[in-house]
């Protein structure tokens, strides 16, 4: 049986810093395995609502490819899983994965070209979830996944109070991997000027990314770690991108924003480095497809939400193979 | 100094009462037996720290209530760091009733908060005699088979 042993493969690359030999050991198949690099990891997500339209479907197989993602995360997501990689894997350009997760009917369906041993869930609740993501070259981070409970449903003062066990599942994770880079994503259902994204029982995000590179800061006597929320630059008509945000509601209320930033990206300082704000979007368009009607504000006839993406480069942190 | 006599009542703590944890951490420890450890349950305790005034201390004004909150996880060893959050009950630090409990897997949380032991346990059962519950234990058993016969392609 010895003689099964086969060796896989044998990858070898440059890089602008230094050369590196991958070599795996594969015992049981005999196909070759490559351990490529995903430098830029490449990640969207979207609240797609519930809509599981044909032309839904299209669209979000053309958000996976037109935009290369290495991981899609799906929230509200009806479109079956065998149809989407069918559609996915069509052009057998990459090859996409479904990596389950061990909750039923979750929010959240992720497809990626990680194999499961380089994604894995490491834990995980119906709302949230965290992965471990191993870049096979330059290390790992946890990503962490969250669908937060609706205006519709919970009040401020509910969402506030919650925030205080996101936090500890936040805290748990990092305990859990023994570093701390983190990115959240997800549906927060919260802006980000709202207390439960702000206080430091809760999620403890700046919008400046020299005070959150400052780690952390003290109140009455204890540490409170930072995340870094880049979200805010695009509020506004003079704002990054070409829209104001991710998410439009008018209401009847005496106060209504009109415009939301539900949809975030929040990272730990310790993950800054690797994380390239330009990359960051908030996507209008897909292929031919305006997300937007008329009017300027979401076509609700795909979702009332639009796809954000971003990627981390996780070369530029020297010591993401630790922990 | 004069002789301070102890003021403190000699049936100090006889009081019966089931903490909610410990009703967690027994029930944790038959699912273990059923198990045989292949998947394990445990009982994990914090401090929740709430803003929110609660009806109890609004007379005073409002502020922080301290809440003990406990989780039930079942971990699977067999797959390193994977665990799956079953559900979250919290309670007042001083009073263990009433109790709001969260269930993790359903993402539904008990309206109005459980007044007793008894009300607990019939929650409790709910749960953990849920599908979605059966369908979750299920499908990390048959995960754990497929890596105990090696039968990853």
């Amino acid at each position: 049986m010895r003689a099964k042993l086969f060796f896989g493969g044998i990858l070898l690359w440059h890089n602008f810093k230094k050369t590196k030999i991958l070599l795996h050991l594969s015992f049981k198949q005999k196909r070759i395995s490559l351990l490529e690099p995903f430098n830029p990891m490449k990640i969207g997500f979207w609240n797609i609502a519930g809509n599981s339209s044909p032309a839904l479907q299209t669209l979000v197989e053309g958000f996976a490819q037109e935009n290369d993602l290495d991981i899609m995360v799906l929230l509200e997501c009806k479109i079956s899983e065998t149809s989407l990689l069918q559609g996915l894997n069509r052009d057998k350009k990459s090859l996409y994965f479904w990596s389950r997760s061990f909750v039923p009917r979750n929010y959240f369906k992720v497809f990626t070209k990680l194999e499961d041993r380089f994604s894995e869930v490491i834990e995980e609740e119906r709302r949230i979830q965290a992965r471990r993501v191993i870049d096979p070259a330059y290390g790992q981070f946890s990503l962490i996944l969250l669908h937060y409970p609706s205006k519709l449903f919970w009040d401020g003062s509910d969402q506030i109070a919650q925030t205080f066990e996101l936090k500890h599942f936040i805290d748990g994770v990092e305990n859990k991997t023994g570093h701390d880079r983190t990115v959240v994503i997800g549906d927060f259902n919260m802006n980000p000027f709202e207390q439960g994204m702000v206080q430091t029982t809760g999620l403890h995000t700046t919008m400046d990314r020299r005070i959150a590179e400052l780690g952390s800061r003290i109140v009455q006597t204890r540490s409170y770690k930072f995340f870094y929320n880049p979200m805010w630059s695009f509020y506004g008509e003079k704002g990054k991108g070409g829209v104001n945000s991710s998410y439009f509601y008018s209401s009847s209320s005496p106060v209504t924003y009109f415009w939301n930033i539900f949809d975030q990206v929040i990272l730990r300082p310790s993950l800054l480095p690797a994380f390239d704000e330009d990359s960051l979007q908030i996507l209008t368009q897909i292929g031919s497809q305006n997300l937007l009607n008329k009017d300027g504000v979401v076509d609700t006839s795909f979702s009332d939400h639009l796809p954000v993406i971003f990627e981390i480069k996780l070369n530029h942190i020297h010591y993401a193979t630790s922990g | 100094m004069q002789q301070v006599d102890n003021l403190w009542p000699e049936y100090l703590g006889n009081i019966e009462i089931s903490a909610p944890v410990q009703i967690l951490a027994k029930q944790a420890e038959y699912f273990n037996g059923m198990m045989q450890n292949v998947l394990v349950a445990t009982v994990d305790s914090h401090i929740w720290e709430s803003n929110a005034v609660w009806e109890g201390n609004a007379a005073y004004g409002g502020g922080k209530e301290i809440e003990l909150a406990h989780e039930l996880k079942i971990k699977m060893p067999s797959l390193g760091n994977y665990s799956l959050t079953v559900l979250r009950m919290r309670h007042n630090a001083i009073k263990p009733y009433p109790v709001y409990l969260y269930n993790a897997i359903t993402g539904q949380e008990t309206k109005k908060g459980i007044g007793g032991e008894e009300e607990l346990v019939h929650a409790l059962r709910n749960i953990f005699n849920s599908g979605e519950l059966n369908q979750a234990i299920s499908t990390l058993l048959a995960q754990v088979k497929f890596l105990a016969h090696g039968e990853r392609a």
